[in-house]
């Protein structure tokens, strides 16, 4: 964040548009997101409070969060999931990576792989999971499984996607300009197809947290656990509290991907999974 | 010249393309033959499917059977949805202070939230109905915004001189300008609903067909839960296609 003392500088020096404009940047990114969020949780304790009877207020849910980090119930559970995430996901990357870049450069790849990818990308993982857990277990093995085939057919195909779309213009001008076949990968494609990993990256990772959740919930274990041992006890405010905290680490795990991306690929941003 | 080369070309792609699936397909059966395994081999699969999908038809009547839920959710996604969308799209401060919540919601696994409905609804079709619900509106909503975003202010400015009132600016130019990004929401929601309706099946409580999915497993029929599983896919994939053929047919005749 380097304009972040820019405006500072600058404004000692009295010159007032470079102050307005990062002023309407800060709304843009914190004031109007605040205020969003804000409104929403308002809404969700008046609702609660007023209106709506089952729904258990935010206030409570909250209250129930810190109570499952007092207890430590909260890191018993990601302590347990964390490894399972870590090893499926990586493992979707290190598949998914070089396939979608592979399917992306090459039209013979791409028709060879396109098929048998297309088909398990639309095929339902959940309705696998009897079979997968019949086959393999409620061991590791299955949390890898489920997490990897959750995540690695979108990082594949939105990294194709993303490496088709490498403008071919950026291609002739590094051919024209007298780069080698191997040149343009290594100075055009791969610098152009950065910004899309990233992207696959993040997508990838709110999938492969998507894996984890539904593994455990068919399990009974870690977050799965918690989630049913809180539905017979009817404590919603517990199991609300736990679905807030698995949202913030997709949201989390994407958004430290994102800061990755700015400080490592910050030439150009593609959205995709989480903006 | 370059019409015969891209003949050939695209006659090439469509040989590796059939090569390739005809090699796994005969992978796998050699795979299932030569091994001791649990897997079914591909003949198995398509046998079982064959029989329960087409001869008997419990598997179609129990897939027909969830789809009600599945098409009540997404109906009611697509009514929430594209509205929303539009707003978030037309309304640069709406989407700067809701956009971070739409996307987080949208990366939210939403079947954690499967318990709670359990508290809530209770066994019902309500709880199936809301969950698909779920599983298919932020993708809408997503692209419809998306959509909106990009719609030419020059076209909108343009109409808006012309004398256009709002039914014309938003019913048509931003409509019309939106409705491919809105389209391919309403497909991948309408394969997000087909996951949705597998996820209730499984985690709320078991119709006709998540009975199949998990008798078929735990009684290590693996060639039935194989063929289920196929006939998820195709339904996913049918109810894609049907979606894109009904915007299709839409475009045509709104232009």
């Amino acid at each position: 964040m380097d304009h972040a003392s820019e405006p500072a500088t600058l404004a000692a020096d009295g010159s007032t548009p470079a102050t307005t404009e990062p002023m309407t940047a800060m709304n843009e990114r914190v004031r109007y997101p605040l205020f969003g969020v804000g409104s929403l949780a308002l809404a969700w304790e008046l609702l609660a409070r007023l209106a709506v009877d089952g729904l258990t207020p935010l206030s409570d849910v909250l209250a129930a969060g810190v109570g499952l980090v007092a207890s430590g119930e909260l890191f018993v559970a990601l302590a347990a999931s964390l490894p399972k995430l870590a090893l499926g996901y990586g493992l979707a990357v290190a598949v998914g990576v070089p396939l979608g870049l592979l399917m992306g450069f090459s039209s013979t790849a791409d028709a060879l792989a396109d098929t048998p990818v297309t088909t398990l990308f639309v095929t339902s993982v959940a309705s696998l999971l009897p079979l997968l857990i019949a086959v393999f277990g409620a061991g590791i093995g299955f949390y890898v499984v489920v997490v990897f085939l959750f995540a690695v057919f979108h990082v594949t195909l939105t990294l194709r996607a993303g490496v088709r779309d490498v403008d071919d213009a950026l291609v002739e001008t590094g051919r024209v300009f007298g780069a080698s076949r191997l040149g343009v990968y290594r100075h055009v494609l791969l610098p152009a197809s950065l910004p899309h990993v990233a992207a696959a990256l993040r997508l990838g990772a709110v999938r492969a947290v998507k894996g984890m959740v539904v593994g455990e919930l068919w399990v009974y274990a870690g977050f799965g656990s918690l989630l049913h041992g809180y539905q017979r006890y009817g404590q919603t405010d517990s199991a609300l509290a736990v679905v807030l905290v698995l949202m913030a680490l997709s949201v989390g795990i994407a958004g430290g991907l994102g800061a990755l991306e700015r400080r490592y690929a910050p030439w150009h941003h593609v959205e995709g999974g989480v903006r | 010249m370059s019409d015969t080369r891209a003949l050939t070309d695209r006659r090439r792609r469509v040989l590796l393309r059939v090569a390739s699936v005809v090699a796994l397909l005969l992978a796998w059966y050699a795979y299932t033959t030569a091994a001791r395994t649990l897997l079914a081999s591909p003949v198995a699969v398509a046998a079982s499917f064959v029989e329960h999908f087409v001869v008997t038809g419990t598997l179609r009547r129990a897939i027909a059977d969830a789809l009600v839920h599945a098409a009540l959710g997404y109906a009611l996604a697509v009514a929430v949805g594209v509205p929303l969308g539009f707003a978030l799209g037309l309304s640069e401060r709406l989407a700067a202070a809701y956009d971070p919540a739409v996307d987080a919601l949208y990366a939210a696994p939403v079947v954690a939230l499967a318990p709670l409905f359990v508290v809530w609804f209770g066994l019902t079709p309500l709880a199936k109905t809301v969950l698909v619900f779920l599983f298919a509106v932020f993708v809408i909503i997503v692209t419809t915004e998306t959509g909106v975003r990009e719609t030419d202010r020059g076209a909108v400015d343009a109409a808006r001189v012309f004398g256009a009132g709002p039914c014309v600016v938003y019913g048509e130019v931003y409509l019309r300008s939106a409705l491919p990004s809105i389209l391919t929401g309403l497909r991948l929601g309408a394969g997000r609903a087909i996951r949705g309706m597998v996820a209730a099946e499984l985690f709320l409580y078991a119709g006709d067909l998540g009975s199949y999915l998990i008798d078929t497993a735990a009684t290590f029929r693996m060639a039935d839960s194989l063929a289920g599983v196929l006939a998820l896919s195709l339904t996913g994939v049918v109810a894609m296609a049907l979606v894109a053929a009904l915007g299709r047919a839409a475009t045509r005749s709104g232009s």
